[in-house]
């Protein structure tokens, strides 16, 4: 069955899930709304083949909304389509977990509740994974500043503030 | 046959069950790996591996570089295989501004690939067979790995991250010498392959130990994304050279080899053949070389070559810009995956307009594998532990990011 046709049926279902589509470069994007999400990821895998969660990541938005994007990007073994599943969600705000459709998952979910702070609901055991456990904040927020570690023995110096120069959002 | 000890039954008393932290200081857990093991005696009964050790937020950084700059941090992800990051990443800028490369620079890319795959295997076997105690096994392959290293410093002056790779293109065309280099390690490599095969393939110890160990199978792998020579080791012939092909790898002949069982020693030999797969596509590929240019003509995009500086006052303000505030992707997001030495490597970039990524999400190959091994260690025998993690080939620096 053909991405088009995935989403055909979809929409012809359940016309409220989804917020809106767009295809770009040949990839697929479609965005849901948090009552859709759970059963619109489960349904696509059992009925609709896409059973490998290749990946899960987020991206954060301070313009013009500030709100991270949750991204699941989902995998057809059979015929090989892709499907990218977003979801907007609220900054530091809670998701359901998909653990229970895809136990990989929740390495994923653990890195982005590390670098997003996004919680996820249901998850087993949701801890840091890359940062250290008593680290505060979330390094992969847009207002995270990037900053170099002052060196012991070189007082007076001035650390640099790399990030200083990024943060750099274009207005619409 | 799953060589998961099932006469032990795990004693119900947690009082007897002892926890060992492997790592993150241990010789054989190919970097800073820590695996938290619930032993029963010499039978482990839980595992979960902590990561992190080596995470240094270089996808963060690639936020504050351009899109020029980034090449530097990414190959150094995958430490074996740079060539492979920086082409996923060349090719996702590529893709979203709709840049052709030419020919003669998507046949060196490839060429640099497939050496790049062939060492990353080697060093595999080469470690691997180390931790078995059989360290003659390791100077062979480091030996042959020196060849390799030696033909990407011919190529790029730098013997692991070549870093030549441009948004277009390539930084430099291949030297005089090249040719005849290469092809006397190709001429070379089958004995130093043949040997190793001797060595190994029928090895009574060898086999002993990697026969039934850490399967992972093909519902394990749907669960947790495992991709490259472990699903391939499962008997799925997924790669991505094949299903989504990118430098023009259509245009060649090249087997994907499988194998049904999904323990180590399958993935072993999976990932001996696939050494032999990138012998005939380098083959191939030198045989398609042909002279032509090795970076698009896009002022917008590549530099200008350094000739025309003198003369045009054209060529110096590209110059300029590009050097200064480098080159804008329109806005989008895009997927792009390769086939690295471990699996599917993807790099999924958004683009606000900017000179620099909004956000770069390495989808590494490691991290998944690094993951299921809570699912495949327990059952096994501590000693049987080092040979699970060795099969999986993780790369901690591409795990942690």
């Amino acid at each position: 069955m053909s991405t088009e046709s995935t989403l055909d049926t979809l929409r012809a279902e359940n016309r409220d899930w989804i917020v809106s589509d767009e295809s770009f470069l040949g990839e697929t994007t479609l965005e849901i709304n948090l009552d859709g999400l759970k059963p619109c990821l489960s349904r696509l895998k059992d009925d609709f083949g896409y059973k490998v969660l290749m990946d899960l990541t987020a991206v954060d938005y301070l313009h013009p909304k500030a709100t991270t994007k949750i991204v699941y990007w989902l995998h057809n073994p059979a015929d090989f389509h892709r499907l990218r599943i977003v979801f907007f969600a609220e900054r530091g705000g809670s998701v359901p977990s998909v653990t229970d459709l895809w136990e990989g998952a929740g390495a994923y979910e653990r890195e982005v509740y590390d670098l997003f702070g996004i919680t996820f609901h249901g998850h087993p055991n949701l801890t840091r994974i890359l940062m250290p456990d008593d680290w505060q904040g979330h390094p992969l927020l847009r207002d995270y500043r990037l900053t170099e570690e002052s060196v012991e023995f070189k007082h007076g110096v001035k650390p640099k503030v790399p990030s200083e120069i990024i943060p750099y959002v274009k207005k619409k | 046959m799953s060589k998961k000890n099932r006469e032990f039954q795990p004693s119900q008393n947690s009082e007897e069950l002892m926890e060992l932290h492997l790592g993150p200081q241990h010789p054989s857990t190919h970097g800073v790996l820590c695996i938290k093991l619930k032993l029963d005696g010499e039978l482990v009964v839980g595992a979960e591996p902590v990561i992190g050790y080596l995470h240094t937020g270089v996808e963060k950084e690639c936020e504050t570089r351009t899109y020029t700059q980034v090449f530097t941090l990414v190959d150094r992800l995958d430490y074996l295989s740079g060539p492979a990051e920086e082409q996923a990443f060349a090719a996702a800028v590529e893709r979203l501004m709709g840049i052709e490369v030419p020919e003669r620079a998507e046949i060196i890319r490839l060429i640099l690939l497939e050496l790049a795959r062939i060492g990353s295997h080697l060093l595999w076997v080469g470690t691997s067979a180390l931790e078995l105690n059989m360290s003659s096994i390791y100077m062979y392959c480091f030996a042959a790995r020196e060849k390799i290293l030696d033909l990407l410093e011919e190529i790029s002056g730098a013997r692991m991250f070549p870093s030549c790779w441009r948004i277009g293109g390539l930084s430099r065309d291949l030297t005089e010498n090249f040719d005849a280099q290469i092809r006397q390690f190709l001429k070379e490599f089958p004995a130093v392959w043949k040997d190793l095969d001797n060595l190994l393939t029928n090895n009574y110890v060898w086999c002993e130990r990697l026969i039934g160990v850490a399967v992972i199978d093909k519902q394990l792998c749907e669960q947790y994304m495992c991709t490259g020579p472990v699903i391939r080791g499962a008997g799925i012939p997924y790669d991505i050279r094949k299903v989504y092909p990118y430098l023009g790898y259509q245009n060649y002949q090249f087997d994907v080899p499988t194998q049904m069982e999904g323990d180590s020693y399958s993935r072993y030999l999976v990932r001996m053949q696939e050494m032999l797969e990138s012998i005939s596509l380098i083959e191939q590929a030198l045989g398609k070389l042909k002279p032509g240019p090795i970076i698009c003509d896009n002022r917008k995009v590549a530099l200008p070559p350094r000739h025309e500086l003198a003369r045009s006052m054209e060529a110096v303000i590209h110059q300029f810009k590009l050097i200064s505030e480098g080159l804008h992707p329109p806005i989008g997001e895009l997927y792009q995956a390769v086939e690295s030495a471990r699996g599917e490597l993807g790099y999924y970039l958004v683009s606000d307009g900017s000179n620099r990524p909004y956000r770069l999400r390495v989808r590494s190959p490691s991290f998944p594998h690094i993951d299921v091994l809570r699912k495949v260690l327990p059952g096994h025998l501590l000693s049987d532990i080092v040979v699970a993690i060795a099969s999986v080939d993780p790369i901690l620096g591409d795990v942690d990011r």
